[in-house]
């Protein structure tokens, strides 16, 4: 799960709207909300396309580069993706439905058969300041999994394990579906058809576990 | 006949839905119906819908050609000529492979064919034949729909059998001389005399029930006269198994088998309603197999939930049914549309597949296991992560107990080291 920056603001409507809604925002309702796509497509933005959890693919970057916001609005009506938006901390969701800050679009499943209204830990809030996929998470690349970094105290490791779970990180088709994209990668790669500069370039999800094999097996091969 | 297409037109989840049902291009068979095909989908999509389209039966039958119009034709009700290609009606295409004759029956009750062969002696082809695997409390005997067929022969064969013995018990007292002549007389027609029960026993139940360690009784052993009017099922060593005694999947195999025995399928369309119901696995896995064997250049349709089962067909060969947003339902396709139905193009092979791939595959399973397996995953990463660590932070000892965890969490998991998990 790489760490989001939210503080590109191009949805500055949407934003200018947030900030005056009282303590109590008007009640969230994604289908009937003039601002819907002004969040989900900054959010696109930020996350570059993937899921914020679960960094599969959700939207090609043709739809969410910065040249469709014309005055801090999106201008394409009813953009294709394949995701949800999500309520981080689902404590929030009625009083602060709209609050930039607790949203993320993540892979519809994720947000609807998954993670739900489970209450989360802030320890794993991917646009977190103190959020560092590297010094929290660790990649196993023969199991395709993550867990929390062996280094960091049981407690620690726990929680972030916890929300590991939660965020649906380690779903046996999401692991199946990076697994499946690191492995053809490593393979060109093994196979002298691809090297990891240009992979990375072309890579166009699993940002943080495609980081950790390639730190991982280009140690070993040092070694 | 074989079946070649199928059109639905409009009913139920079924609109202007069409299914090609052939050998794609690049097959050695490429063109010709195919010889089975496996319907899988979510319940509601209409597997056994398909099924039941496909079911024609005798009586539903009016034939005509393409120029005959409906007052020639037993005075039925039809206005117009019946074209082949009509797609206001829904329609199953059929092909006789023999004669290369194509015929089209259409939802109103009419066989078209294309020339003029007689279609009263093309009809006995078209009829399909329907074997649901849901057999219930039934038991083997007289309810049993063709069991007239099946006990028939066994029953003739058994009179004969036993009027031949009860001759040569009373030989015994009678006339001693003639004992010897008349057991090779019998004898000799026990070699030449084909036995019916033999034949179902050795060449169509035996075959599976060998798998339960069972099989039909060939000795002949009655107390009371319907004894030779029925089948008994023994274990290897000898002890009868009485019916009602018998297991739901050997009752099963059983009662699906012995219709393919008294009809003894030749060029036939056979239609089969979850074929996997109270099977064991390892069963399903050979099911489709032991009944194709039993028939002669027989098309079959199975309809199943069973992974087990879909891996035993070739993918052109498997339907799969889909919900479209609207609730209608689609037929997923195998290969690279653009690239065209060509062997070559499809990305799918039930096959080539492990029985967990199946499942997500093509049964759209979104889980490989239970999820409580992830989190014993993350235990064994944990494990692994603190082990390559371990290198002057633990001591001998205490890497060895980490190692012994690691061995018995990835036992318990059946992680195989190094290999895909």
């Amino acid at each position: 799960m790489q760490r989001i920056d939210k503080t590109l603001l191009l949805s500055s409507e949407y934003k200018q709207w947030e900030e005056s809604m009282n303590e109590i925002h008007s009640q969230y309702n994604s289908s009937n909300n003039k601002y819907y796509y002004d969040v989900v497509m900054n959010l696109l933005h930020c996350q570059k396309g993937v899921c914020a959890y679960t960094e599969i693919l959700l939207c090609s970057d043709e739809l969410y580069h910065s040249g469709h916001w014309k005055n801090g609005k999106y201008q394409i009506h009813k953009p294709e993706f394949s995701g949800a938006l999500d309520h981080f901390d689902p404590s929030l969701k009625k009083s602060k439905g709209w609050l930039w800050n607790n949203f993320f679009i993540v892979q519809k499943d994720i947000n609807d058969k998954h993670k739900q209204d489970k209450p989360v830990d802030y320890i794993l809030k991917p646009d977190s300041i103190s959020y560092n996929p590297f010094k929290l998470l660790e990649y196993d690349e023969q199991l395709h999994i993550f867990i929390a970094n062996t280094d960091l105290d049981e407690s620690l490791q726990k929680r972030i394990n916890d929300m590991i779970e939660l965020l649906g990180i380690n779903l046996s088709w999401v692991k199946t579906i990076r697994r499946n994209h690191l492995r053809r990668i490593i393979a060109k790669i093994q196979n002298g058809i691809g090297n990891w500069q240009q992979e990375e370039k072309d890579n166009e999800q699993f940002f943080t576990a495609f980081a950790m094999c390639r730190q991982k097996l280009q140690t070993e091969e040092n070694q | 006949m074989k079946v070649k297409s199928l059109f639905i037109k409009d009913y139920n989840q079924f609109k202007d839905f069409e299914l090609d049902l052939t050998y794609p291009a690049g097959h050695p068979k490429a063109g010709q119906p195919l010889d089975k095909v496996c319907i899988i989908g979510q319940s509601g999509t209409g597997k056994t819908t398909l099924l039941d389209k496909l079911h024609v039966v005798q009586r539903t039958l009016r034939f005509t050609d393409p120029n005959t119009k409906s007052n020639q034709v037993n005075n039925n009700s039809l206005n117009s000529t019946m074209n082949p290609n009509d797609s206001d009606l829904g329609f199953i295409k059929y092909i006789n492979s023999d004669t290369n004759t194509q015929a089209t029956f259409f939802d109103n009750g009419y066989f078209v064919c294309e020339n003029a062969e007689s279609f009263s002696k093309l009809s006995p082809h078209f009829m399909s034949m329907f074997i649901d695997a849901n057999t219930g409390s039934k038991d083997i005997g007289k309810n049993l729909q063709y069991w007239k067929d099946i006990i028939k022969d066994i029953v003739a064969f058994r009179e004969q059998e036993i009027q031949r013995k009860l001759e040569i018990a009373e030989l015994i007292t009678t006339n001693q001389d003639r004992l010897q002549e008349e057991l090779e007389k019998f004898n000799e027609w026990q070699k030449n005399m084909p036995n019916p029960l033999k034949d179902l026993a050795e060449n169509y139940l035996d075959k599976i029930l060998y798998r339960f360690n069972l099989r039909v009784r060939q000795s002949l052993d009655f107390k009371k006269t319907e004894d030779i009017e029925t089948i008994k099922i023994e274990t290897i060593d000898g002890k009868e198994v009485p019916n009602n005694l018998l297991s739901t999947g050997t009752k099963q195999v059983i009662l699906t088998t012995l219709p393919l025995y008294a009809l003894k399928p030749q060029k036939k369309i056979i239609l089969f309603d979850e074929p996997e119901r109270s099977l064991y696995p390892d069963i399903q896995a050979i099911i489709v197999d032991f009944y194709i064997n039993l028939t002669t250049n027989c098309q079959f349709f199975f309809a199943t939930h069973s992974p087990l089962i879909a891996s035993c067909f070739e993918p052109w060969e498997i339907v799969e049914l889909k919900f479209n947003p609207d609730g209608s339902v689609y037929r997923e396709l195998y290969y690279d549309v653009e690239k065209g139905n060509h062997v070559d193009n499809y990305t799918i092979d039930p096959r080539y597949l492990r029985w967990d791939s199946i499942l997500t595959r093509l049964f759209d399973l979104d889980k490989d296991s239970n999820e409580a397996r992830t989190r014993k995953l993350m235990e064994l990463a944990t494990l692994r992560s603190k082990l390559q660590k371990a290198n002057g932070k633990l001591s001998f000892e205490e890497k060895q107990k980490l190692q012994t965890q690691f061995e018995k969490l990835a036992e318990l998991l059946d992680w195989e080291y190094d290999a895909e998990n």
